[in-house]
């Protein structure tokens, strides 16, 4: 057929391997566990929380109903002069209720109109007594005989009032309540503040982006592996190397499949992203948890999945070539998936050493580099400068088992029923 | 289809083969094989197992590239241009069993440059053309062996090359359907269709091809014209049925042996003895003849008389992994 407008065949394979690749059962099945499983999650969390807030609301109301439950402090103030104890009645947890003398005060301790009853002498400016009254049999319930102490309540009561017309308002609120103790961790130099705060969100898109990235990669080098060994099984091949190069369909191939594995890891990422947010409504997360990936973060991700597809398709695809048959193929690919596990395997010594020697090895060892890489971004243990280092080598690493398996596939692709031996491979590779 | 054009080069021959060489190993599996197929021509390509046909067609596909020799397909080496015009159904065949029909022959139809949308159309077209359009919603893997091979061959046509290469296109099809194929092919060929047709079945060669071309360690040992090489191999004996016996005719001139055969006789020829002269004799004494022809032997046993019946057989695969060891 003369004269039609040729089609590229990298695009015409790349089309057909994605469209069989996401069509297959398995595909969609893994595929949606990840949504499914989110959605599932995300909806017991959900009914758990409203289950609990109703509870919660119900208590609130009930606390809410009963604030006389509020412990209501009677006191009674015998001092000489003017009143010391008017302006800060209500405390934290507490609320004072002025008595007019002892024996109203005792006789609403009977009743249970107070909690408890503070009597303040006349003396009181010169000796700071303060007289606790309680009626003997009342047994103090759960705090013991004595029931609680209201002690530092009792204090704030003091100082505010003592110092009401003192000081200004706001240092009066500091005497009600002289501090709030916040912790603040700092590294050993001390300089960086911004080395004290631990970036969860970005720890969290590093370590979903990792686990993605590692079944998403392993599945399809997986689906690549199978493709090759599938259409050598089915003789498929023959046919189409007499209307494609090796190269182009080797390259369509690579590209569809990573496409969708691209797509699984997006959708996986995808719905784990709004399962968060969703979790995050209804917790009401703080904000600075829940922000966005950077667009650097995002690169990085983006640039470890390429070149870890690139490589471990690369590698299947070499194991693809030399092997017969599908089971054959599975079995050696283990020699491939394997080592990429290491990482899993060290996973303590990442986490609590992420810039020690066995990590920084690891990530400039092209099979296990991108686990590693994902492990220590969510530690945040890589620099830009070691990030982009590790990036570059695990590139060259992966154009490195490109040409690898190219000149594999070539050499072998027509290769029925014989496994070549490691010294024909080298000479196949060698001689091109 | 209308007639091709022809851009084939000198004389219209659209494939030529040059002086092809392929080692693999310390093997030489094909040696200086050079070959021309011209416009509407079926060149049957046959050999023993072994002798280098697959690895011949692979390097004419550009599947195998050539130690030395070239390859010029519609006048020039191959490329992408030039492999949308040939159809190639391999002896080491087989389609996606988990596939329905339409994709897979969308698919091979766009990988020989067919747009999109008018894939759909020739593969219905080329279903039609075999009888599978019932079979079109199935899966490759519910069909039989033998529907599967038609499938296959539709995936070869439904682009309507120019070039067709069949490696064993009948071996597994019943005999319905092997007619259904070969009228095909003629078809193909009167539409101008260049084909190379490999096969280890030489009724075939003899009913379907123009010129054979057979090849054995890897070199080419005959070629030529199907009833020319017959010729040439024709025999000093020649076969006559008649009402009357012919014992007598040991006393013709030229005639050195007369025998029963079957219904008739069979007269060998001396070495002044001539055809001609015979028939003359013959017919000068009244003989009523019934039949008179020069025994020629046929294809398969000039196959047998070249490449050696003892250490070939003619059925069966060339050895799979010959042509495996290749650096394309």
């Amino acid at each position: 057929m003369r004269g039609r407008e040729p089609v590229g065949s990298v695009r015409i394979v790349t089309r057909h391997e994605f469209r069989t690749a996401v069509t297959r059962p398995s595909y969609i099945i893994l595929t949606a566990a990840m949504p499914v499983l989110v959605a599932l999650a995300v909806a017991g969390f959900t009914i758990f929380t409203l289950v609990t807030r109703e509870d919660g609301e119900a208590e609130t109301a009930s606390s809410a109903e009963s604030s006389a439950e509020t412990p209501r402090l009677g006191y009674v103030d015998l001092t000489d002069g003017p009143a010391l104890f008017g302006a800060y009645r209500e405390q934290p947890g507490a609320v004072f209720v002025p008595v007019s003398d002892r024996d109203a005060g005792i006789a609403a301790l009977g009743d249970e109109q107070i909690d408890a009853l503070f009597v303040f002498p006349p003396d009181y400016s010169e000796t700071g007594t303060v007289v606790r009254v309680r009626i003997a049999d009342d047994g103090g319930g759960v705090f013991g005989p004595d029931g609680p102490s209201y002690s530092g309540t009792l204090r704030g009561f003091v100082l505010s009032n003592l110092f009401a017309d003192e000081v200004p308002a706001g240092l009066a609120e500091r005497l009600r309540i002289p501090y709030t103790l916040v912790t603040e961790e700092v590294r050993p130099d001390g300089a960086e503040e911004e080395s004290a705060g631990f970036d969860i969100g970005r720890a969290a898109f590093f370590a979903v982006a990792g686990i993605s990235l590692l079944f998403s990669v392993f599945f399809s080098s997986g689906y690549v592996l199978n493709a090759l060994v599938e259409e050598k099984e089915n003789r498929v091949m023959e046919v189409l190397l007499s209307s494609v190069k090796p190269d182009a369909l080797l390259l369509g191939k690579f590209l569809g499949l990573g496409a969708a594995g691209l797509l699984q890891m997006a959708a996986w990422l995808a719905s784990v992203g709004a399962g968060a947010l969703v979790v995050g409504f209804i917790v009401d997360i703080p904000a600075d948890i829940l922000t966005m990936p950077g667009v650097g973060d995002i690169a990085i991700a983006a640039g470890y999945f390429l070149f870890g597809y690139a490589l471990f398709a690369s590698l299947m695809a070499a194991v693809g070539a030399v092997t017969t048959s599908l089971r054959e193929a599975n079995q050696i690919s283990a020699i491939v998936i394997v080592p990429a596990f290491i990482p899993v395997w060290l996973n303590f010594i990442l986490f609590t050493e992420p810039e020690g020697t066995v990590a920084r090895v690891l990530t400039f060892v092209p099979v296990t580099a991108p686990v590693t890489g994902f492990i220590r971004l969510a530690t945040d243990a890589m620099g830009p400068l070691e990030t982009v280092a590790a990036l570059l080598v695990l590139a060259a690493s992966a154009a490195g088992a490109l040409w690898l398996a190219m000149r594999l596939f070539r050499a072998y692709l027509l290769m029925y029923g014989k496994r070549p031996t490691l010294k024909e491979m080298a000479r196949s590779v060698v001689s091109g | 289809m209308a007639a091709l054009a022809s851009d084939g080069g000198p004389h219209g021959v659209p494939v030529r083969a040059s002086g092809l060489w392929k080692r693999f190993g310390a093997l030489d599996v094909v040696r200086d094989v050079s070959l021309e197929i011209a416009q509407g021509e079926v060149v049957g390509f046959v050999g023993p197992n072994g002798a280098g046909k697959s690895t011949t067609i692979r390097m004419m596909l550009d599947i195998f590239a050539p130690d030395q020799g070239t390859v010029e397909v519609f006048g020039a080496p191959i490329d992408d241009a030039a492999r949308r015009r040939i159809g190639y159904l391999p002896e080491e065949r087989g389609l996606y069993p988990g596939l329905r029909i339409p994709p897979i022959l969308k698919y091979m139809a766009e990988l020989k440059g067919v747009p999109t949308q008018e894939a759909p159309g020739l593969a219905d077209a080329a279903l039609e053309r075999l009888g599978l359009t019932e079979h079109r919603p199935k899966k490759v893997g519910e069909l039989s062996r033998g529907l599967r091979q038609l499938l296959q061959f539709a995936a070869t046509i439904q682009h309507k090359p120019e070039f067709l290469v069949l490696d064993e296109p009948f071996s597994g099809l019943d005999p319905v359907n092997v007619r259904l194929m070969k009228n095909t092919v003629a078809e193909l060929r009167d539409d101008g269709v260049a084909v190379l047709f490999s096969t280890h079945q030489m009724t075939d060669v003899e009913e379907l091809c123009d010129r054979v071309v057979m090849i054995n360690h890897g070199e080419i040992v005959l070629n030529g014209g199907v009833r020319e090489i017959r010729r040439q191999h024709a025999s000093d004996r020649l076969l006559v049925e008649c009402a009357s016996d012919l014992p007598f005719a040991l006393s013709l001139p030229g005639v050195a042996k007369v025998e029963t055969h079957g219904d008739g006789w069979r007269i060998s020829l001396n070495d002044d003895g001539s055809a001609e002269g015979v028939l003359r004799a013959l017919l000068d004494a009244g003989v009523q003849l019934d039949r008179f022809e020069r025994e020629a032997p046929t294809l398969e046993e000039i196959f047998l008389q070249i490449v050696g019946a003892s250490d070939h057989t003619l059925d069966g695969n060339e050895t799979p992994d010959a042509g495996a060891r290749a650096g394309g």
